[in-house]
């Protein structure tokens, strides 16, 4: 049986900081500069959100859909399975995570995106344009070399944190809301801890988007219980 | 000081020598070869087998793992290169560490380190949690490093341990391994790894043991010596950490009593200083760090009253 008490957190990550950054940098420069016309793309889905209806919530969940799939090939699949055994498991996570987004969002057509009204929609537009835009800017004063930032959609981290900002602004109520959040959540522990073995501490900011939005969505859940009864 | 030189460094260079002649060393080795007093290279048996091991061998989770970055794995062919050039022969790996077999197995190649009497004990592991999902793990990790088979199989943190000791044993009968091991890390298993040592013919085991975590030494090194079990020691460094603690701090003159030129072989030699333990197997990603290491290969190793002198001095800092 497998007996987590027998290991540590440093145990699951067998790599230097180093190797890990130099994985990062020559998976980023073998795509350069599609990272340009990424952010672009991905601006451009947050835009879209500013319209709530169906045809902009399809689009935006198959942007996403694509994001968390090309995450999980490219980079599980393709990169960190290299270093890391159970990288195949966490590329299959994303996949599901993007089958999840393609059922809800564009077949069942059940999310609709706004930039408001209410503040948790708001936090959640900030929460998306930090993960596209600004994540990796904060990288960079952290220290980073620009070759080795993590960008929207190439790594996990920003498209976790950008699905958590679309998650608080989806419409209020959407149930099925609730089944996109596992797998982030998930991530955003696994990704915490390999931030924390290679001192990238930076990354942290991908749990503490996770603990924001599930008080912003426990919060405005609460908030509206008085109004139902 | 004891000094335990059950092999020396003559006497290996003359076999290999004997087997493909001299000419077919290494230049390195050639040239320590033609030395006119070769050191004497420090040794314990296999007590199953009465095989010699040198004292200091190494590990590869973390350091080796380096996927498939070629100037990273041409710096960790380097790494080996050192590595057997001052007479080390026991790679540990395991297929938890991600490439780091791949990039073992990419080095052995790169160096001519593979075939019979090349000097090279290979060890690593099996980890799977179902037993069934074992054979097809070896044979791929057997494929990665490039060997016809491997000197010693471990099953991995004690993972399903059981169902893979009845597999090994089946292996050993048919001379696909050579040795059965069975290792671990971590305090919290040492019960139940001395049931095994006291139970299952297992050949050797690896634990934890450095200066500063020394849990090993009430039971488990005891136990090894008594029931003739091969010892290697993993984490001979705390990860690292004993540097960040001590190498701020001077050796103390002492130490060149027992031949250490600095912190690396100090903390090195307290370990194999004791008579339980066959290996130490510390990791390393320099060739500078790995010569220092290959360091404690040579030399005169700490009696008992010595090394209660090194843990002494360390308290004091
Ligand atoms: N359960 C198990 O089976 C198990 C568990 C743990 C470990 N192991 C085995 O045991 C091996 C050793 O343990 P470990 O890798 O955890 O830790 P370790 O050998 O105690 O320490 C390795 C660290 O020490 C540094 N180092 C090595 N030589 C140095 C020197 N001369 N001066 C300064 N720093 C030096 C290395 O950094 P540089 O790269 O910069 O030199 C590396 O960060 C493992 O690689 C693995 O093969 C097995």
């Amino acid at each position: 049986m497998f007996d987590i008490y027998g290991y540590s957190i440093a145990d699951f990550f067998l790599y230097a900081p180093e190797t890990y950054l130099r994985l990062l940098a020559a998976y980023n420069s073998a795509y350069w500069p599609a990272q340009i016309v990424t952010l672009g793309l991905a601006m451009a889905l947050i835009a879209l959100a500013r319209t709530p209806g169906p045809a902009p919530g399809r689009a935006i969940s198959l942007g996403l859909a694509a994001s968390w799939a090309w995450a999980g090939h490219a980079f599980f699949m393709e990169r960190y399975a290299d270093l890391h055994f159970a990288a195949w498991i966490f590329g299959w996570g994303f996949f599901l995570e993007a089958a999840l987004l393609l059922w809800l969002g564009v077949v069942r057509t059940g999310l609709r995106f706004a930039w408001g009204p209410h503040w948790t929609n708001r936090l959640g537009l900030a929460l998306a344009v930090f993960a596209v835009a600004l994540l990796p800017l904060a990288e960079r004063l952290a220290g980073r070399a620009w070759s080795t930032l993590d960008t929207f959609p190439f790594m996990p981290d920003p498209v976790a944190v950008a699905t958590f900002g679309f998650a608080l602004m989806a419409r209020r109520g959407a149930i099925r809301l609730w089944l996109l959040l596992p797998i982030p959540l998930a991530w955003s522990v696994i990704g915490a801890a390999n931030a924390w073995t290679m001192g990238a501490y930076e990354n942290l900011v991908t749990p503490a988007a996770a603990v924001l939005t599930l008080a912003a969505l426990a919060g405005r859940a609460i908030a509206s219980i008085p109004r139902r009864t | 000081m004891s000094n335990q030189p059950i092999l020396n460094r003559r006497s290996l260079l003359a076999s290999m020598a004997a087997a493909f002649g001299a000419t077919a060393l290494p230049p390195s080795m050639g040239r320590v070869a033609a030395a006119p007093t070769p050191a004497p290279l420090l040794a314990r048996p296999v007590p199953k087998s009465g095989e010699s091991v040198p004292v200091i061998g190494m590990g590869s989770s973390r350091t080796f793992n380096v996927g498939n970055d070629q100037a990273a794995r041409s710096s960790r062919k380097d790494v080996l290169r050192a590595f057997f050039d001052a007479g080390g022969s026991l790679i540990d790996s395991s297929p938890m560490y991600g490439s780091s077999e791949a990039v073992i197995g990419h080095g052995l190649g790169r160096l001519g380190r593979l075939g019979p009497q090349k000097n090279l004990f290979s060890a690593t592991k099996v980890w799977t949690w179902r037993a069934s999902d074992g054979p097809s793990q070896m044979e791929e990790s057997r494929k990665l490093w490039g060997v016809d088979r491997f000197d010693l199989m471990q099953i991995h943190n004690l993972v399903s341990w059981e169902a893979h000791l009845d597999t090994l044993l089946a292996m050993k009968a048919e001379k696909k391994i050579r040795y059965i091991g069975i290792t671990t890390s971590h305090g919290r298993r040492h019960k139940e790894l001395m049931r095994i040592m006291r139970t299952r013919p297992i050949d050797f085991v690896q634990f934890s043991y450095n200066i500063l975590d020394r849990a090993a030494e009430r039971q488990l090194l005891p136990l090894a010596a008594d029931r003739g079990i091969a010892v290697i020691v993993n984490r001979p460094f705390r990860r690292g950490e004993l540097f960040d603690l001590f190498s701020r701090h001077p050796l103390p003159s002492w130490a060149a009593e027992i031949d250490c030129a600095n912190w690396a072989q100090f903390f090195l030699k307290f370990i194999v200083g004791h008579p339980a333990v066959t290996c130490a197997i510390p990791a390393t990603s320099r060739v500078d760090h790995m010569r220092e290491n290959m360091g404690a290969l040579y030399g005169r190793l700490p009696d008992a009253p010595m090394r209660a002198r090194m843990l002494q001095y360390l308290a004091g800092l």
